[in-house]
């Protein structure tokens, strides 16, 4: 299923020969610990001891890496960790990001290493007519949560590295962009034609709205992707799909039926009108409710073509984990809901 | 379903294989999975995919080709052509059907494009009406394998637990 230079003693080996090469100095790794989390980028917890100027360190370290033959080969990692060290100190708590390599030496695989964050990974799956917080914990992480989202948004990229992650998207093109690249998935990815998809295609294409502005885009903005402990929001985590473009983007995939099920809680974190009227208090950035549906339904889209790609990965042999055969069987599901969310029926 | 049956099984059987039974500390739970991994292997060669939907596709895809050949008649430029090798063995198997079933599906795709791009031309709510006949086939097809999908377990798969 994967090259051996990610089987879990040569990547403590190669990890504390390429942090040695850092450092300056010799590195114990211990603990080493693949997370199941996440289907695309494979994730490591680990704890590195070292000695440098200031006498002994010791850090517990997250190794983020995109394998060769992973969903959306081949990877980059300079993106994910140019977020992380543009936000470092802002007020999107995001973990501290040491080093990134698109280098396949060292595990034949692009990586980056970051701080690991104290906190837990609420997930958006509960069981129907269950509540995914208590509502203290809702109410408290809801607000954190958008008024992250408001900082990604509000956030200065120009004059950053952030810059390369969208060279010449505009207001007028930044939805147009995504749906091309989008489409490109799916097909490099489809290996049968779907009539719903292409109508879906050409509904987004007429229906494109002009952004109230370019901003950073988090791509992935959900529950699941966030970091909470005793009610706060210690980091947002998972920004592989970052890039600049529309910031309702963001606020689609937020409201998404797929990451709240049949809850009133838009990530089962806050209703739909409480959300816009926050978000745009937080972030100065007008909320048009028939944008936010657009990318709703974009975004439910993009769904669609990532379970399409996880089959087509599975079935090419290409990545062995069963995970993204069991995504592909609830493909319909997405396709109805791309239909329902145009109609209005979400 | 997205996967083929056969990759399907080969996948299953390889993690079990693999990945789950090497890890299995207990004796008994071990023999369990050894014969959920027999089963298997015995099952590939005796299965497929049941015919009955997949016959039922097709024949509501030919009787939507037969009402895209009104919609479509006589518009210029002319419609995607229809395929035409539609006959299917007198005894058909799952692995005859399938192919048909995905050519029709992409010829569905062709007039959608072809729709799309000539909306101006078409008269007015011909390309709608026409969207719709194939999202109203292709939404009987989705509801019919939701019926048959079980709810997904996407957090016991993210967390192993």
């Amino acid at each position: 299923m994967e090259s051996s230079a990610l089987d879990g003693e040569a990547v403590a080996k190669n990890l504390a020969e390429f942090l040695r090469r850092q450092t300056g100095s010799e590195v114990a790794v211990s603990g080493l610990r693949r997370y199941t989390v996440g289907f695309s980028w494979i994730t490591y917890g680990f704890e590195a001891a070292w000695r440098d100027s200031t006498g002994p360190r010791r850090e517990n370290l997250i190794l983020r890496l995109g394998p060769p033959k992973g969903l959306f080969a081949p990877y980059h990692a300079f993106p994910q960790f140019a977020a992380l060290k543009a936000l470092e100190g802002s007020a999107v708590p995001v973990p501290r990001a040491y080093w990134y390599s698109e280098e396949l030496d060292a595990f034949g695989a692009p990586f980056f290493i970051c701080e690991k964050v104290k906190g837990e990974a609420p997930l958006p799956w509960v069981a129907e007519g269950r509540e995914a917080f208590p509502a203290a914990t809702r109410e408290a992480l809801a607000e954190q949560f958008v008024a992250a989202l408001a900082a990604i948004h509000r956030f200065e990229w120009r004059g950053t590295p952030l810059e390369t992650l969208g060279r010449g998207v505009d207001e007028a093109s930044a939805a147009t962009r995504e749906i091309a690249s989008w489409e490109k998935l799916l097909e490099r990815w489809a290996f049968r034609p779907y009539p719903m998809l292409e109508w879906a295609i050409s509904w987004l294409k007429a229906h494109r709205p002009v952004a109230p502005r370019v901003s950073l885009v988090h791509g992935d903005y959900r529950t699941g992707n966030f970091l909470e402990s005793e009610g706060r929001i210690t980091a947002i985590l998972d920004w592989e799909l970052v890039h600049l473009g529309d910031p309702l983007e963001d606020l689609g995939w937020v409201c998404m039926r797929s990451f709240r099920g049949r809850s009133p809680y838009m990530c089962h974190l806050i209703e739909r009108p409480r959300l816009y009227e926050r978000y745009e208090k937080l972030s100065g950035i007008p909320v048009s409710p028939a944008a936010v549906t657009f990318y709703e339904a974009f975004g439910t889209f993009k769904l669609a073509v990532i379970h399409v790609g996880a089959a087509r990965c599975f079935e090419d042999g290409r990545f062995k984990d069963l995970r993204l055969a069991a995504l592909g069987v609830h493909l319909p599901r997405l396709i109805l809901q791309i239909e329902a969310t145009i109609e209005g029926k979400t | 379903m997205t996967n083929s049956l056969e990759r399907i099984f080969d996948g299953v059987i390889d993690a079990l294989q693999s990945r789950v039974i090497p890890k299995i500390q207990d004796e008994s739970a071990r023999s369990q999975a050894y014969g959920a991994l027999d089963m298997l292997r015995n099952l590939k060669p005796r299965v497929e995919w049941a015919l009955g939907p997949l016959q039922d596709d097709v024949a509501q895809q030919l009787a939507l080709v037969a009402r895209i050949a009104a919609l479509t008649d006589r518009a210029v430029p002319a419609a995607p052509a229809a395929p035409s090798d539609t006959a299917l063995p007198p005894r058909p198997t799952a692995a005859d059907v399938e192919p048909m079933r995905d050519r029709l599906d992409q010829y569905l795709c062709e007039v959608l494009r072809w729709a799309d791009e000539n909306r101006g031309r078409l008269p007015d709510g011909r390309a709608e009406e026409i969207e719709a006949a194939i999202r109203d086939q292709q939404r009987v097809r989705l509801r019919r394998e939701l019926k048959l999908t079980a709810p997904p377990l996407f957090g016991e798969i993210s967390r192993g637990q």
